[in-house]
């Protein structure tokens, strides 16, 4: 088996006297949509920056590709940031720009000497991934909540990520509209080859896209395995979580 | 007695409060200060977004610093007219509005107008950024934001304060003129011909000085303020209300201590 992607190990963060994260092991396997879940303010958001080198840890460490990222420098941590995309709950897009700007906001900066008719023709062809195209020049302000998470998710792609992470991608979205963005999840982890991390709090979701979920609950990971797994599971607080009805007295 | 022993202690205690708060923002704005004359230095350099801040704090600025020194020239020139008529020096009108505009009014003035107007702008667009997870977007895009924000906004102040400035000087001296010449009944070289000899360009340049430092404050507590905000459109209206008062309260602190600090030099022949 190759080696991870990501490894966690023995994370802990806390802020002031809240002890979030309390020892959190976790890894993700290449090319797998790897969810965690957890309920609000359980640290998952935490754990996502944490993997990102936005939040430094207290104690632990966190291996991308192999490599220990609470070791390096901030401008090592950059580099590897050019690994990632990252879909944000509120989708994040820079409101002063157009959609097209906005996808084409990370190749601007990164890859500074990218022809612009080069740039235009990426911009469209991750738009087309999505299932947008002729938006280029709308305003963010001008787009629904699923059409604003699917140029989040071309910005993401744009510079053709090894990892993507999303933040809660279905949260505050319309049903028919979650089961777009998941089976957008889907196709873009198959015609990426990507490895997709997905926090969230939305079981319906995970377990329709999950290749693997891990639960994550006072600040560690107490359950994980396939979302067959996770349905047949009699860990008690899995349980409440997947049936909050069935399991009140 | 009791009573207003406490009331007192309670103002003590506030004021206190005050203090440590403006001491507080005065250190984080410091190392921040600091932090951002280091990124300077670190390619790339990102001239297109100076040139887009600098347009927005200075032609932005532009009408509203327009309007405030026509209207400070003419009044300031209705009531030194009057005051120097009573004891017939009307010869120096002129060149006492000129002086005090060069190295007091025109940058305390513009500087705290342009405060209302751009850095208050500055906070809340950074604090909308950073409340809508735009900064932490940058951040994952592997983008300082600091080196993508804040150095072209505090540069395009301290570069475009002083351009603002020569304007004002330039208007409210020539409202200042038509008030005198035209409501006061001045003549127009009793009005102009002490000016050469009062005014000398250390003046001019040390106004100038000052409003380069203005432009640092307003646009690095806007900056600041903004970047740090948080929890919601509630905090961003906050850090928007707290960078336009640090940023004046500092603007005439520092404008005393300039001032202090420049008087020798400007008295010197």
């Amino acid at each position: 088996m190759s080696r991870p992607v990501i490894e966690v190990v023995g994370l802990h963060k806390s802020f002031g006297s809240n002890h979030v994260l309390r020892g959190l092991d976790l890894t993700v396997e290449k090319g797998a949509i790897q969810v965690i879940l957890g309920a609000s303010g359980s640290g998952k958001s935490v754990l996502l920056k944490h993997v990102i080198g936005l939040i430094k840890p207290d104690a632990g460490r966190i291996l991308v590709n192999g490599e220990d990222i609470t070791r390096m420098s901030p401008r090592e941590i950059m580099e590897v940031r050019k690994k990632f995309g990252m879909v944000f709950q509120t989708s994040a897009l820079f409101d002063s720009l157009t959609v097209g700007e906005n996808v084409a906001f990370p190749l601007r900066v990164a890859e500074r000497d990218l022809p612009e008719e080069e740039i235009r023709r990426i911009v469209a062809e991750k738009l087309a991934l999505v299932h947008l195209e002729g938006v280029e020049d709308l305003m963010p302000s001008e787009l629904s909540g699923g059409m604003r998470k699917r140029v989040a998710l071309a910005r993401a792609v744009a510079r053709d990520p090894e990892i993507l992470l999303y933040d809660e991608p279905t949260t505050g979205l319309d049903p028919i509209t979650v089961e777009s963005v998941n089976k957008l999840i889907l196709e873009t982890r198959d015609r990426l080859a990507v490895t997709s991390v997905v926090i969230s709090h939305d079981i319906a979701s995970a377990l329709f896209i999950a290749d693997d979920i891990a639960v994550l609950a006072e600040g560690r990971i107490i359950f994980r395995g396939s979302p067959r797994e996770i349905e047949r599971s009699d860990h008690p607080y899995v349980r409440r979580f997947l049936h909050p009805r069935a399991a009140e007295p | 007695m009791r009573n207003l022993g406490r009331a007192s202690t309670r103002v003590v205690a506030s004021l206190g409060d005050v203090v440590l708060r403006v001491l507080a923002d005065l250190g984080g704005m410091a190392l921040m200060g600091v932090r951002l004359l280091v990124l300077t230095i670190r390619p790339p350099y990102r001239i297109k977004n100076l040139l887009t801040a600098m347009e927005a704090i200075g032609f932005g600025s532009l009408s509203v610093v327009v309007l405030t020194a026509l209207f400070a020239g003419a009044v300031f020139s209705l009531q030194i007219a009057v005051a120097f008529s009573l004891f017939n020096a009307e010869s120096l009108v002129g060149a006492s509005i000129a002086l005090s505009l060069a190295r007091e009014l025109a940058p305390v003035l513009t500087a705290l107008m342009v405060t209302g107007r751009a850095g208050s702008a500055i906070a809340t667009e950074l604090g909308t950024m950073r409340v809508s997870e735009q900064i932490d977007a940058l951040e994952t895009m592997a983008v300082e934001p600091e080196h993508f924000l804040l150095v072209p906004r505090v540069w395009a102040g301290i570069l475009t304060l002083p351009l603002l400035t020569i304007v004002f000087n330039f208007v409210a001296i020539l409202a200042a003129a038509f008030v005198a010449v035209n409501v006061e009944n001045l003549g127009v070289a009793a009005f102009w011909n002490r000016i050469p000899s009062w005014v000398e360009m250390k003046d001019f340049v040390g106004g100038l000085l000052k409003s380069a430092v203005f432009g640092l404050i307003l646009s690095l507590a806007g900056c600041y303020k903004g970047f740090n905000a948080s929890g919601g459109a509630r905090g961003v209206g906050q850090a928007t209300t707290q960078a336009v008062v640090l940023a004046s309260v500092l603007i005439l602190v520092s404008d005393y201590l300039l001032t202090t600090l420049m008087l020798p030099w400007w008295r010197s022949s």
